[in-house]
This record gives structure tokens, sequence and C-alpha cells, in this order.
């Protein structure tokens, strides 16, 4: 089985002159200058500016909006709420429909009811953003909270409140598979590894928001729109269908995107809304996206709760495995929706013929989930190969020779998995044995003996995985209930200026398809990259595709370029026949003009060809003008692309705290267009993984469904200080997907799997120093971890620059006793001595609602708390915590614990308050001293009024 | 102006500032909750300035003010007045790209280029301070400029070579 091991199993294919190299980027020169044009980067002198009001609950009734004051505002233009709104535009498409599943309607804006916090209801369109804004404060909403739920799990019991009406439950879809005999193949292994597996919730945070800008001009009746998409022709259609809209009527184009990575696929309500102003104003109308909009407004990713199960024989081969999970979709079904390729791709690189994926997708309040880089595969791949490692460990086996004992060889290929997926081809051994090399793995696993009882420990991780890359043509696309085909197109024109114009819907987002696309077709047609003008992402003037997503874009592209690049060489050898007086096959077309073989000083430069062709002045009678081709490339299989990932670690056993001190990756897309490129999605998409396994995460409350952490500041995302440089090892064996049509085998740039596949050798290397057998790998709580550049850790969530904690202590003249009747009996009255307390509810259980007006500096706001007593020691001590939202004013929310303690002090009692306020959002942002000048500003009234107010309650008892 | 001055009948008042933007002298009237960064690039028209967070965390509105890099979102256009600013938009006026934005691109340090102008001005200041002399210490003075595209290493890579750090060998 061995001797196959390192072929290719096919041929190198032919590899044009300009593939494979290190091409500077054509987009840089403007990025680099501060040049670029993103949408908010155009001139705005005639733009209207919107601002969108969101809901700030979980899930709520809406049972009034009064805009009255905030129409009155000058500079404000209009205000569209949800009833106008959804009697006029259809709710958004979903481009991933779940089968089976009824549809719930995703309107513009929340019609009567919002189903999770940042669900837009208003909306403002003024002349800046600022005065939106202000307007925004002034627009009256009277909610009526409703309970939530924001656990999947929580979800799930049949006391949950239900989200949709539409459903029997907030279960959205069940998806099982069985391949095999899994139970008895799990029943049969000598080794048997369970476990639960939460991953984070998480957000893919392209460094620019959403952002779109809308013109309308009643004469013209076209809509001119600008939006920051990864897919125009797509988005064009959504708009179309949601408005009303003929497709023609409406010209859209994606300028400079500042990143994507799935987060920006498909339309989202204010897209519509944004439309709706032009529309109704006649003018064009811009709204960005703020970063406090974008955490709760923008989908989320990842979270699922796998329980999963892997059982292996003495010899380490892998002998049946089963993942049941859960996904957290959140309130609603968006364009793309939850993912399935965890189920997909569950087995990963290993021959496993028993196999259970269970999917199952849950709504709760929450925002709406979506793509993110992988999209479900990091996912699987982490829970596999931590059963995979523990499962070696059980067995006294080296995890790397479990690896190797099961990944599939390259006779085995084609080989369809237990998931469904079909591997084209691929030879798994090479890159993992290139990693293992790489790390040098026998002489650190003897060092790491060595260190066994150091304080200090060496981990050694490896995670070896597979990965989808694009489709298995639109066919297979169009039979999943797809509203997408998986071609691309491209138009390629030749212009009098010896260059090729070509056309693309894609849009570039920063995977260089400016250059890549050129440098393909230079090498297809014969001219230099320089040649090639790529016009990208505009729905004026370019074919129908599909857009960049799930790593497709090169592989189906250079299809499509392939094609229509020798359609366009054809006739330029044509041409150039007739006025060289040779015949075609004599002829050649090399750096921008044809010559004749064997007597260059006869040729024609390509511009006097595309002339010709152009003028049509002297073509030959059967020869129609023109010099241009429109091809759609159609791939008839994924692509898989794959790899092994190893990292050495050093550990604190004591303290959890960890270096990264290697991590190398060894992987194999197939062919590449331009190397550098390439490691540049890697080193990317490995960012991204390392955040989601150390420090992103989205935490929510539980108890009043709130967002914690928000904020670029409570959110952590990885700096140049959190990471280790990363070492790249290249396998390439070419991709037979298309061996006729897609010459250069391309198979997908791996665009993201390795996100998690960081995670999961780093994790596993930690894992293995501290022979740590927690059960739960909950992805984005930061246990401990060593950040040079930013504060300490703590459990959970770390909190920002507002975290304040103070102390006050006061004298009241009452007894001990009589005090703490008063706090224990009182709560409401000694509530409402808090400075700017509009009014307290019991809600029973010693759980409490109010309402706090509160000014800091410049902003006021008003909260809604829920508090609650956590403990009391009669006449000694109560603490209480308290959670809540600004839900009036500048946008923040609050979590407080408080402890006061009680002491005689001669006749009369000292009270004691311990209290720590952590404040986030806009107000958070004020920073730590406004904010602890506040917060003392506040206790020493609280004091005063409690005092008052005791001796005015003692008076009265 | 729109953006900041347009607030017609409410007519808030404004202040006036006078301050140097890349080498010109500025004299204006805004709005005094108006942010420096939205001041850069509605009022004056220099968009290569970028807002990512307006919470002082993501650097994408990094500039120099007295040559000293600062995040223009957490100050307002009046606090510019008397002082000098730099944007992206100064760093290579002419043909040629500066050293620094030529190590970029020759390292592809950039894929989206949304946190490019960033990282140069942060960058262009580190140079004048001399802050950094190792890799560890480069990365720890690039940390208040986040990137969610490159993974930071060729960022890093180009920054060293432009300031003449030695980086690790793997
Ligand atoms: S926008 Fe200024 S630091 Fe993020
Ligand atoms: S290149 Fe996209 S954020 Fe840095």
């Amino acid at each position: 089985m061995t001797e196959t091991l390192h072929e290719p199993q096919t041929e190198s294919p032919p590899v044009g002159p300009w593939i494979g190299e290190r091409v500077p980027r054509f987009e840089d020169e403007r990025l680099l200058r501060g040049r670029g044009q993103f949408v908010d980067d155009f001139d705005d002198s005639r733009v209207l500016h919107v601002a969108v009001g969101r809901c700030p609950y979980p899930h709520a009734s809406i049972l009034d909006i009064d805009m009255s004051e905030a129409l009155a505002v000058a500079g404000v233009e209009q205000i569209l709420a949800g009833r106008e709104v959804a009697a006029r535009t259809q709710p958004l498409s979903v481009l991933r429909p779940l089968p089976d599943v009824p549809r719930l309607p995703f309107r513009a804006l929340a019609v009567d009811r919002a189903l999770y916090e940042g669900h837009p209801v208003v909306s403002v369109a003024a002349t800046s953003r600022a005065i939106a804004e202000d307007a925004l404060e002034l627009v009256d909403i009277e909610y009526e909270p409703l309970p939530h739920v924001v656990d999947a799990e929580a979800a799930l019991e049949p006391t949950a409140p239900q989200i949709w009406d539409e459903l029997d439950s907030n279960l959205v879809v069940h998806n099982p598979r069985i391949e095999g005999d899994v139970d008895g193949a799990l029943s049969r292994a000598d080794a048997r590894v369970a476990d639960r597996f939460a991953i984070g919730r998480v957000s893919a945070l392209p460094m620019e928001g959403r952002a779109i800008q809308a013109g309308y001009s009643p004469g013209i009746s076209t809509l001119d729109v600008m939006v920051s998409t990864q897919i125009p022709h797509m988005f064009r259609l959504q708009l179309a269908e949601a408005l009303e809209f003929r497709e023609a009527d409406i010209r859209l184009r994606a300028p400079d995107v500042g990143g994507g990575f799935g987060l920006k696929l498909g339309m989202y309500p204010e897209d519509v809304v944004v439309c709706l102003h032009a529309i109704d104003l006649g003018c064009t109308v811009r709204w960005i996206e703020d970063r406090m909009e974008h955490f709760r407004a923008s989908t989320h990713a990842r979270e699922a709760v796998h329980r999963a199960e892997l059982g292996m024989n003495r010899d380490g081969t892998i002998q049946g495995m089963r993942d049941r999970y859960i996904i957290d979709m959140g309130a609603y079904n968006s364009p793309f929706g939850p993912p399935m390729l965890s189920s997909l791709m569950f087995p990963g690189p290993y021959r496993v013929r028993d196999c259970e994926v269970d999917r199952r997708v849950v709504a709760t309040n929450k925002t709406p989930v979506g793509a993110y880089r992988g999209y479900g595969q990091p996912e699987s791949n982490f829970v596999r190969e931590i059963l995979v490692d523990r499962a070696a460990r059980s067995l006294e086996l080296d995890p790397v020779e479990v690896r190797r004992r099961n990944v599939l060889r390259p006779h085995e290929m084609p080989w369809t998995n237990a998931g469904g997926a079909v591997y084209d081809s691929g030879d798994y051994l090479r890159p993992l044995e290139k990693a293992i090399e790489a790390i040098d793995y026998e002489r650190v696993r003897a060092e790491q003996r060595q260190r066994d009882g150091d304080s200090r420990r060496l981990g050694i991780g490896v995670a070896s995985f597979v990965e989808m890359t694009g489709y298995p043509g639109s066919r297979f696309l169009g039979k999943h209930g797809a509203a997408y085909g998986a071609h691309e197109s491209v138009t390629l024109r030749a212009n009098r200026s010896g260059g090729i114009d070509l056309y693309t819907g894609v849009a570039t987002f920063g995977q260089a398809t400016e250059t890549t696309f050129a440098q393909i077709t230079a090498s297809v047609v014969g001219i230099s990259p320089d040649a090639v003008a790529v016009h990208a992402g505009d729905t004026l003037g370019t074919p129908y595709n599909v857009g960049s997503f799930a790593s497709r874009t090169t592989i189906a592209g250079a299809g499509a370029i392939l094609a229509a690049g020798n359609d366009l060489r054809a006739k330029v050898l044509r041409i150039a026949s007739g006025f060289l007086d040779a015949p075609v096959d004599a002829l050649d077309l090399l750096d921008g003009s044809v010559v004749v073989l064997g007597a260059p000083q006869r040729r024609m430069a390509l511009a006097d060809i595309a002339a010709e062709a152009i003028s049509g002045h002297h073509l030959s009678a059967n020869e129609d003008p023109g010099l241009e081709s429109t091809r759609y490339f159609d791939p008839p299989a994924s692509a898989f692309g794959n790899g092994t990932a190893a990292a050495i670690v050093e550990v604190d056993v004591a303290t959890g705290i960890f270096e990264v001190l290697r991590f190398v990756i060894a992987h194999d897309c197939g062919q590449q267009v331009n190397p550098a490129l390439v490691e540049g999605q890697l080193h990317g998409g490995l960012a991204q993984g390392f955040g989601a396994a150390f420090f992103e995460g989205l935490q929510y409350d539980q108890d009043t469904g709130q967002m914690l952490n928000g904020t670029m500041v409570d959110y952590l995302v990885p700096t140049a200080a959190d990471l280790p440089s990363f070492e790249i090892h290249h396998a390439d064996v070419p991709s037979p997907v298309t061996p006729l049509r897609n010459p250069w085998g391309r198979r997908g740039r791996n665009d993201s799997a390795r996100c998690r596949r960081c995670q999961r050798a780093l994790r596993c290397a930690r894992t293995v120093a501290s022979r740590d057998q927690s059960t739960t790998a909950h992805s984005g709580v930061v246990v401990a971890c060593d950040r040079r550049s930013r504060a300490t850790p703590t459990l959970g969530f770390r909190q920002g620059g507002s975290d304040v904690k103070f102390e006050e202590v006061f004298e009241v003249s009452a007894a001990r006793e009589k005090v703490w009747e008063f706090f224990d009996l009182e709560a409401e009255r000694v509530g409402m001595c808090i400075p700017g307390a509009e009014e307290i509810h019991s809600l029973g259980d010693d759980k409490y609602r109010l309402k706090v007006a509160q000014k800091v500096g410049s902003m006021g706001a008003t909260f809604d708390l829920r508090a609650r007593i956590r403990d009391r020691q009669p006449t000694e001590m109560m603490s209480l915590s308290a959670t809540g939202r600004s839900i009036k004013g500048a946008r923040g929310d609050v979590r407080a614990t408080a402890v006061v303690s009680l002491e005689d002090k001669g006749d009369g009692t000292t009270i004691r308050l311990d209290a720590d306020v952590a404040l986030g959002g806009m107000i958070g942002s004020l920073g730590h001293k406004v904010i602890a000048q506040k917060a003392e500003e506040i206790t020493r009234d609280f004091a005063v009024a409690l005092g008052e107010s005791m001796t005015s309650w003692t008076a009265a008892s | 102006m729109p953006r900041v001055t347009d607030a017609g009948a409410q007519m808030t008042p404004t202040v006036g500032i006078r301050c140097v933007v890349n080498g010109k002298t500025i004299e204006d009237s805004v709005e005094p909750r108006t942010s420096l960064v939205d001041y850069l690039r509605h009022g004056v028209g220099l968009t290569g300035t970028h807002v990512g967070c307006e919470q002082g965390v993501c650097g994408m509105c990094t500039v120099l003010v007295d040559g000293v890099a600062a995040k223009s979102c957490l100050m307002l256009a009046p606090q510019a007045d008397g002082h000098e600013i730099r944007t992206i938009e100064s760093v290579a006026p002419g043909e040629e790209l500066h050293p620094l934005q030529e190590a970029l691109r020759d390292h592809h340090g950039l894929q989206c280029g949304y946190c490019t102008p960033g990282f140069v001005m942060t960058a262009l200041a580190l140079k004048d301070s001399g802050a950094a002399c190792d890799e560890a210490t480069l990365r720890a003075e690039l940390s208040g400029n986040l990137c969610r595209c490159t993974g930071y290493q060729n960022i890093v890579t180009a920054v060293a070579e432009f300031l003449g750090v030695e980086e690790h060998p793997a």
C-alpha cells in the first residue's frame, strides 16, 4: 500500500507562463496610498444618511411607535417602520433554503414583534448621520418584552418559549444520516471515546462593516446601488425580489470591499430599507454600519454543541464515528443560513465506513448565523481531531502513527466519504509527513519526555483535515434547493490599446481577483498580465455569475477564462493569418503580438488585430467583427484541499499560560496561481482560527438574553502580538476535477478550514501537555493566556476599560436589625434610592426590574435592568447582581454585582457597599476614568438618598 | 461638509479650528461633537483614513498628530486646533511609493487593504520614535492596529524590513 505514497497521481498539466508566479498585486497601489474606494469613501456632498433603530430586547412585542417628535427634527427627511415596509416589500429571499422547512419570513423591519437584540425596527433618513441618530433617540418605541431563549439546548426544552408559530417547536430542521453499522462498529472497537464539545459563537468581523448606498432618480427609474458585498449579481436578484423591481432596473456594484469572510454573502434587512428611502426621496441615500450594529445585526457563526464518539482498534484503525450536533441558528434563517458542511466533512481524511452524522438546527432569540470561513468544517475538524487524539492516548498509541494508519491513500480515490462527499483526489499522507518532518517530531517528543516533571511542559499537537472547496456543479446545487449555481463566467474583450478588458461579476475583497484573473488570462492568451484590465463586481456589463465564497472563485473562474481566452486567441490567429498571409498553425501569439513561427520579423501587434476586428474594415467575408468572448464554466465536482497542521506549545501547567513555539502547516491546494496569495490566505485563516480558539466568543446573558460583549473593546480578536509566525509547506498535487477544461487542476485555496485547524492543533497540544482531561472545549472562553498587549484576561470574556470596582462606607443612625429589615423588606424602596431610578417592579423570587436614567459626560441613556438578590445573611450581608441594557439614548449595556454588609457602629450602623460595575458599548467607551468618577458620584448620592429614605421609613414604622 | 454642518434650523453651534493637514493650513468651523476622523474624511475629503470601531481599538483611523500616531476616532476635530495632522495621502505624493509601502507590497502585507493606511501611519511613527528593536517589540507596537485578513505575518515582515528590525528566524 505504500508504494504509491509519494507519487503524484496525475501528471502535471501544462502550466502557463504566469501561473505560479508571485506577481505583485494590481490592487495594492491604490490601497497603499489610501486611494481605494470603499462605499463610504465616495463623495457624500449630496447624500442622505440613514441610522437604524434596533430592538434592545432579545424578544419583544412592539406596541407602539411614536415618531412625531423625531420627524420634527430639522434635517430629518423620512422615517420608516415595519408595517409600511412590510406592505411594500417581500421578505429577504433565502439563497440556501432549508429543505422541507416552512418559510420564516425575514422582513426588512420588524413588524409587531422583534426576535433578537439588534433586530431593525425603524429607520431614519436625514441630512447627516448625526442628525439621523439624534432623531432616532426621539423615536418613542413602546416594547413589551416577551419570554426569550438564547441557548440552543434550552430552546429544545418543551417549556422553552416558542419563537416561530410556523414551526412545531424551536427545532427548525433535523438531518440524520447513518452510513454502515455504527453501533456495531463502535461496540467492536477496543477503545471508545466520547464527549460533548461546545463550539463558541463568533463574528467574522471584517474591518469594514457592511455599507450600502442607493441612488434613485424618478425620471430614470433605475436604482443605482453600491454595496460592500461578495456577490453582486445574486444581491441584485435578491433586491429585485424584495422591492418587486425588474432586475434590469437595478445596477449593483461592489467597489473596494474591506473583507468579507462569508459575512457579506447576501442581502440584509437594512439594504432593502435604504433602497426604499432612496426611491421615496428620489435621491442618494447611504448607510454605513457601525461596529455596535455589526456585532448585533451582521450574521454570527459557528455556535454548535456536538456530542461525538469515536471507536478505535488496538492497531489504531478507526472503527466508527458519530457526531450528533445542534446548531444555534439565531432567530432567522439568513440568506446563507446555518452550515451543513459539519456533517459532510466530519469523517475528514480518514478511511471511515461506519459513521453517523446528525444535525439539528435550532431557533433562538439571537442574531441569525451565516457563512464564515470554512462554514461548518472547522467545527467538525475540531471535534474529530480531538477524539482521534484521545482514542490514541487511551490505547497508548502515537497520534501521528494513528493518523498515518487511517488517512486515505491515492489509490483509494475517488472516495465517497461516509458523510456523502466525493473526494476527487489527493495524497493525504504527503502533507502529514511534511508537517511531521518540519517540526522534527521525534526529537520534540524526546524533549517532551525529558520535561515531563517540569512546571513548563511541551505539548505537541497534530491535526489533519480535508476541506471541500467549490461546489460539485450547478445541477447538484439545484437538486439541493440552492438558489444559485456553481459556475463562474467571464467576458474577455480585446481593446485597441493592445490589451484585454476582462469583465467579471466577482467582487474583490482581498482575494486579489484583479491579479489572479489577469495572470490566468495572460497565460492563456499570450500577453503580459499588465495588459489585462480586470473590471470586477459591477452587474452592468458583466455576465451573470455566482460570486466569491467557498474558495470557489479561482476554481470556476479559471475554467471560464480558459474557455474565453481560447476563443479569443483562436480568432486573433485567424484574423492575423489573413494579414500575415500564413496558415493559422504557423502562427503564435506571444507577448502581445502574433508572429509567424520561424520568421519572427513577420508579426502583427494585438492592438492592430483588435483595431481591425473592431472596425471590421478588412475582415474576410466569413468573419464577424469584434474580438470578444463570454464563457461560463461549471465545475463538475468539488475540489478538496487537504493538509496537516502541527504545533509545539510550551505550557505552564500551574497557570495555563502558554506560548506557541512553532506552528507548521503543510497543505495541498493543487496548482497555485500565485503562491504569495495562497500563503496570505493561509495566514489570515490561521489567525482567525487562533482567534476563535483563544480570544473570540460572543457571550449572552441567559437571564436577560442580552449580548454581553458586543463591542470591539470586549470582543477580542488577535493582534500582531498574539500570534506566532506560521510556517507553511506546500505539497501540491494537481486536482483532476476537470483535467481537460481546467488544465491547472486547481483546488480551492483552503480558503478556510484552517480556521479551526490551528485551534485544533493548539488545543490538542495544550491538552496533551497538561494532561487535561476536562470535557468541554468551549471555544472563545479564555481561561488564561499570555497576551502581551492587553490587560489580564479573566474567565468567560474579558471586560474592556470600563470595568470599575469601588467601595463606599457610610453610616446611618438606625440600628443594624432595623437597617436589615429595611433592606430585606423594602427592596423596592432601596432600589428607588439609586440616583436616576424611574421605576421598579418586583418580579417575585427576589428578582426586580428597574429603569434608571443616567447621564455620563455628554451622553445620556435610560437603562432597563434586571436585578436579583443572590444571597442574604440576615442582619449581616446581602449580595445582588444586575444586568441590563440601554433602551434609550446612547447605546450600551451594564452588568453589576454588589455586596452590602452591615456592622454595628455605636447605636447606628455602618453600611459598606462593594460594587463591581462593567459598562459596555458607547458609554463603556468613555473610559475608566470618567466612569469611575461617575460611579463615585452615584454611590455618594445613593448613600444620601438611602439615609433619608430609611429615616422616613423608620419614622413611619 | 454636509455631514457635520447641515444641521439646518437646529443651528448646532460650531467652533472655529485652524490646523495644518498634510502641509496645508486649513481654517474651518465644525460642530464640536465631530470626531477628527469624520472631519478628515467627510470635511476635508481625505478618505484614506478609515473607520473600524470608533472606540480606539482597531487602528483603522490612525493618523499622525505632530508626528505621533493617534487614533483620530478618539479625538474631536476641535482638538486638532493648532496641531499638525498627517494622513496616508501625504505619504507618497508623487509617482513612487514610499519604501514602507513598497515593502508592504513586496511582502504581500495587505489583502482587502482596509487596515493598510493605519499600519502605514503607525509604522512611520515607529520609525521616528525608534521604539522597535526586535520582532516581539515590533509586534507589540503594532498591536494597536487590527487586521482581519493577513494574520499579520507579512505586515510584520514588511515593517521589520523597513525599520531594519531583525525578525526571529522561524
Ligand atoms: S476607528 Fe479609531 S481605532 Fe477603530
Ligand atoms: S488587509 Fe483586510 S483588514 Fe488588513
